[in-house]
């Protein structure tokens, strides 16, 4: 049996030692990444807890409640950085990115290891899915979160906005893929053309934290 | 799903997305805290929304676990008043008694929805948003003098009537149901419709904006509540009352100044 514990070391050992030899950022997005794959993994524990508490069932609790834990975990890092460290959007951005890419691919390293490979179609769609999605639920979220701190209304309300955002948009896309059919492929297509919509208020906003 | 649920559904979705286009066009306009506040809780109303249709295209006919969607409302709620609150800084506050009044008249219909869904986590956590967004809107049409005193007792003695009469449906014989139950929509419906002349009339005699604000965001609060205690056909009406409300509280949120 192969345990998660073990993939995330053998992908974290060459990136943390990577992280000494390079610089700025490339440093952060590498330790965002590893970041978002110990997040990955913290996760679903927390969802296998739940699915023994709820007693909801492995589909269920992955379509219904994983969502909600996973957007959570995911916010926590992004809080407590801009908490601590007040960052440069700039900074905000390669942080989110790094996160959720490194969310994605323990992910999918973990599913494809455990599940196997169906075909060689079915790794390419799954790969600009969920790794997409990941990385664009995460966007949604520093977008609304950088957005509430230029307008000065970086409060409760403002952060379970941004949070509600990325959580209905990641459960949107649990829920469809979860069925057969037409609502599978409009799941699938569903991260992509998000990153499409999202791509232009990223380059805005980039343009605008490099001005800064 | 009745024809109605089905109308009202697809109406609302319709003005949530208008409502989306207006609000993203007020930020770039006035760059406030009002705007984007209200923006923010369209675009998580938009989402929740979304959900809703594809749950219900997948799953029909089920009930809806606890799921994403509803932080998409508790954050639509939450968002709400803090588009309230960035209007009312500095303005004073509104006795203890109506504090009083939003926590029991949200305990009371937290306590219905227990009764009716059994979902104990979900509804309270639901009731406590919902009792700061409530206590928010009486605060607006406290300090906008929108409610004359004969508004608020009306309002009262409504709520006090249309809750008992809910409670009681728990405990008579089957056959007593359907008429309580029919005079408990006709109560809900007929309060809204009030709030609705109330905000119609204030737009239309050119009111200060706090007040056309205040009777909108009522207007919704009341439809939100509505929404919770119906089903079927009354479901479908109430989301096309949830609809005009957002369209009016996009145009109330408008008309103010954006001075935040």
């Amino acid at each position: 049996m192969i345990y998660a514990e073990n993939i995330l070391l053998c992908i974290a050992v060459p990136l943390l030692l990577s992280i000494i030899f390079i610089k700025g950022d490339a440093r952060l997005f590498s330790a965002s990444f590893l970041i978002g794959m110990s997040v990955c993994l913290i996760s679903a524990y927390i969802s296998g807890f739940l699915d023994l508490v709820t007693g909801m069932g492995v589909n269920d609790t992955s379509v219904f409640l994983s969502p909600i834990v996973e957007e959570i975990m995911k916010l926590l890092p992004l809080i407590f950085i801009i908490v601590l460290i007040e960052p440069e959007d700039k900074t905000m951005l390669i942080t989110t990115v790094g996160i959720g890419a490194g969310f994605a691919t323990f992910e999918n390293c973990c599913y494809i290891l455990t599940f196997g490979v169906e075909s060689f179609s079915y790794v390419l769609i799954r790969g600009m899915a969920v790794g997409v999605m990941h990385v664009v639920s995460l966007l949604m979220l520093a977008i609304g979160l950088i957005l509430a701190r230029h307008f000065d209304v970086m409060s409760l309300p403002a952060v379970m906005g941004a949070l509600s955002l990325s959580a209905t948009f990641h459960g949107l896309y649990n829920l469809l893929v979860s069925s057969p059919g037409i609502s599978s492929a409009v799941g699938y297509a569903m991260p992509v053309a998000a990153a499409a919509i999202l791509y232009l208020p990223f380059r805005m906003m980039s343009r605008y934290a490099s001005d800064q | 799903m009745t024809i109605l649920e089905f109308v009202g559904q697809y109406t609302y979705l319709a003005a949530v997305i208008f409502a989306m286009f207006r609000s993203v066009r007020l930020i770039t306009v006035r760059r406030d805290m009002t705007s984007v506040f209200f923006t923010f809780g369209v675009a998580s109303l938009l989402f929740s929304e979304f959900y809703w249709i594809a749950y219900e295209f997948i799953r029909p006919g089920t009930r809806m676990p606890f799921a994403a969607n509803e932080f998409g409302e508790w954050a639509l709620m939450l968002l709400m008043a803090e588009t309230l609150t960035t209007l009312m800084r500095g303005r004073p506050k509104p006795p203890a008694i109506y504090l009083v009044c939003s926590v029991l008249f949200t305990a009371a219909n937290t306590a219905l929805w227990i009764g009716w869904t059994g979902e104990w986590l979900q509804d309270i956590l639901t009731g406590i948003i919902m009792c700061y967004y409530l206590y928010r809107v009486i605060h607006m049409l406290y300090i906008s003098g929108a409610f004359a005193k004969y508004d608020w007792t009306a309002a009262g003695i409504g709520s006090v009537v249309l809750l008992s009469l809910q409670a009681v449906i728990f405990f008579v014989p089957e056959s007593f149901v359907p008429p309580l139950d029919l005079t408990c929509y006709v109560l809900a419906f007929s309060g809204d419709c009030y709030f609705l002349y109330r905000a119609f009339t204030a737009f239309r005699k050119k009111a200060h904006p706090d007040i056309c604000v205040a009777l909108s965001f009522a207007a919704e609060i009341w439809a939100e509540f509505m929404l919770y205690m119906s089903s079927g056909a009354f479901y479908g009406a109430a989301l096309i009352i949830c609809a005009v409300c957002l369209i009016l509280k996009l145009r109330s949120i408008s008309m103010e100044d954006g001075k935040t």
